[in-house]
């Protein structure tokens, strides 16, 4: 037995999840701490810490290639939080795919990421990291594939800038996978009360230039398209070109739910033009990608 | 929102350790708590310590007072004592060295017509007071006259204790004792009744 384990069983660290341990949410991993929430794309870094308190801080971006951001910002980074640690979300270099038929046996989700092969079977590629959500309702399960070079890359940068990761994730992916989780919560409401069924859902899912749209019929997934670094705050205009042939054509007893980030100015306005007669139930603030970083 | 973690892609190391199980959590809590308990017990063992070591002075203190009053009460009775003592020899003193004149009146008045004293001594005892050394020397009158004599110095409340009686010629007697006040009481009113007349 070490020293360091009497110290943190006296100092009840040993009875708290380890800060590398992703089975444990944010905030219990760092009670008392000061962390950092980061927030890549292509060409943008935006960051948020989080006091000891739980409370996030304002948001700061900068922009430039990740790379030569988190070597200028590191001091800077480094003192707002309490040893280092970070969670860091990408929005580059992703593909969110829906697939059919995956193995759904106990762990599969853990599994994968360690053994990807053992669940994904022959759509498994070499040097990629996997996550997967499944369909209770059907066969169906969304993919998250990214490049394992990448990951490695980050990892790397961080910690030669003196940083910790305590998580990478595809910020993206977490939105579209809470609000899939809401929808399925609502769903189950729904159908408890005796209403009438939600009916067609296009789920629209924006974070930072990348974009990931979901159409649902009834409780089945239909279709996903996924786009990496697709618009600019400033220009919206690629956004509309991949939401419009899906919303279009969509019926009135069908509701968009769109959860978004901040760098998208007017998209519920673009919504309302390209589908006018549709309901739009926007949980952006609920469910926002920050919020979901610092608390899950 | 789900309270299920946000997924991870990270490269997982391999070191991670679980956290221990809730209910061990008592291990740390009882050793705070003996912590805090230990350090409390100290502080008040040393408060008390602190407290009985100037209770311990202040009766240290009270003890060397009470000693030197003892000392001071000793020394009081001492010089009461002596008082006392000289007291009693005063009195003894006084008691002792009552006058001598009317035994040598009851002496002289106890002779007879035909008798007459040729010495009469009486000696007080330095030491002793109250004895008084009696030297009488007479002549006629005998045994007879010593008997009245005696008798009379009885009656003035003294015995006679060692004597020692010589009859010479002529009718000569000398006799020696040592007589001894008796406390009667009654026997000073006869002194004073002969006083009186």
């Amino acid at each position: 037995m070490k020293l360091s384990d009497i110290t943190n069983v006296l100092s009840f660290a040993a009875f708290r999840p380890d800060p590398d341990d992703s089975s444990s949410i944010w905030r219990k991993r760092f009670p008392n701490r000061q962390t950092l929430l980061l927030n890549f794309s292509k060409e943008e870094v935006s960051w948020r810490s989080v006091s000891k308190d739980g409370v996030l801080g304002e948001e700061n971006s900068v922009v430039g290639p990740v790379k030569e951001v988190v070597q200028d910002m590191s001091d800077d980074w480094l003192d707002l939080t309490d040893g280092g640690w970070c969670a860091v979300s990408i929005n580059h270099r992703f593909v969110i795919s829906l697939e059919t038929n995956l193995t759904r046996k106990n762990g599969a989700s853990e599994l994968i990421r360690t053994n990807p092969k053992a669940v994904l079977g022959s759509k498994s590629e070499r040097g990629k990291r996997y996550a997967l959500k499944h369909n209770a309702e059907s066969n169906s399960s969304i993919l998250l594939a990214v490049d394992e070079d990448y990951i490695k890359e980050i990892e790397t940068l961080f910690k030669s800038s003196g940083l910790k990761v305590g998580r990478i994730c595809c910020g993206i992916y977490g939105m579209l996978s809470e609000s899939l989780d809401q929808i399925t919560e609502a769903q189950k409401d729904y159908n408890e009360n005796g209403s009438e069924p939600l009916g067609d859902i296009v789920l629209i899912t924006c974070c930072e230039g990348s974009v990931c749209i979901l159409k649902s019929d009834q409780e089945k997934w239909i279709e996903l398209r996924s786009r990496n670094s697709l618009y600019a705050q400033k220009d919206s205009e690629p956004l509309r070109k991949i939401i419009a042939p899906i919303v279009e054509d969509l019926g009135s007893n069908a509701q968009i739910v769109l959860s978004a980030d901040g760098a998208v100015e007017g998209i519920n306005q673009m919504l309302r033009e390209l589908a006018p007669n549709v309901r739009i139930n926007d949980m952006s603030d609920s469910y926002g990608l920050w919020s979901l970083l610092k608390n899950k | 929102m789900s309270a299920k973690p946000f997924h991870d892609i990270k490269t997982e190391r391999q070191d991670i350790t679980r956290p221990l199980p809730r209910l061990l959590i008592l291990v740390p809590v009882m050793f705070c708590i003996s912590c805090v308990a230990a350090i409390a017990l100290n502080l008040l063992f040393f408060f008390k310590i602190k407290e009985s070591e100037a209770a311990k002075v202040e009766w240290q203190g009270k003890i060397e007072e009470e000693t030197l009053r003892k000392s001071e009460t000793e020394k009081q009775i001492g010089l009461i004592k002596d008082e006392d003592r000289r007291a009693k020899d005063v009195y003894d003193w006084a008691e002792g060295s009552r006058q001598i004149q009317p035994l040598a009146v009851g002496v002289a008045r106890s002779m007879g017509v035909k008798s007459s004293i040729e010495e009469l001594s009486l000696v007080r005892d330095m030491e002793n007071p109250h004895q008084i050394r009696i030297g009488l020397d007479f002549v006629n009158g005998g045994q007879k006259q010593l008997d009245s004599t005696l008798s009379a110095i009885n009656g003035l409340g003294y015995r006679a204790y060692s004597a020692n009686q010589t009859s010479g010629q002529g009718g000569q007697v000398d006799y020696q004792a040592t007589l001894i006040w008796q406390k009667v009481g009654n026997k000073n009113n006869n002194l004073s009744l002969n006083n009186n007349e």
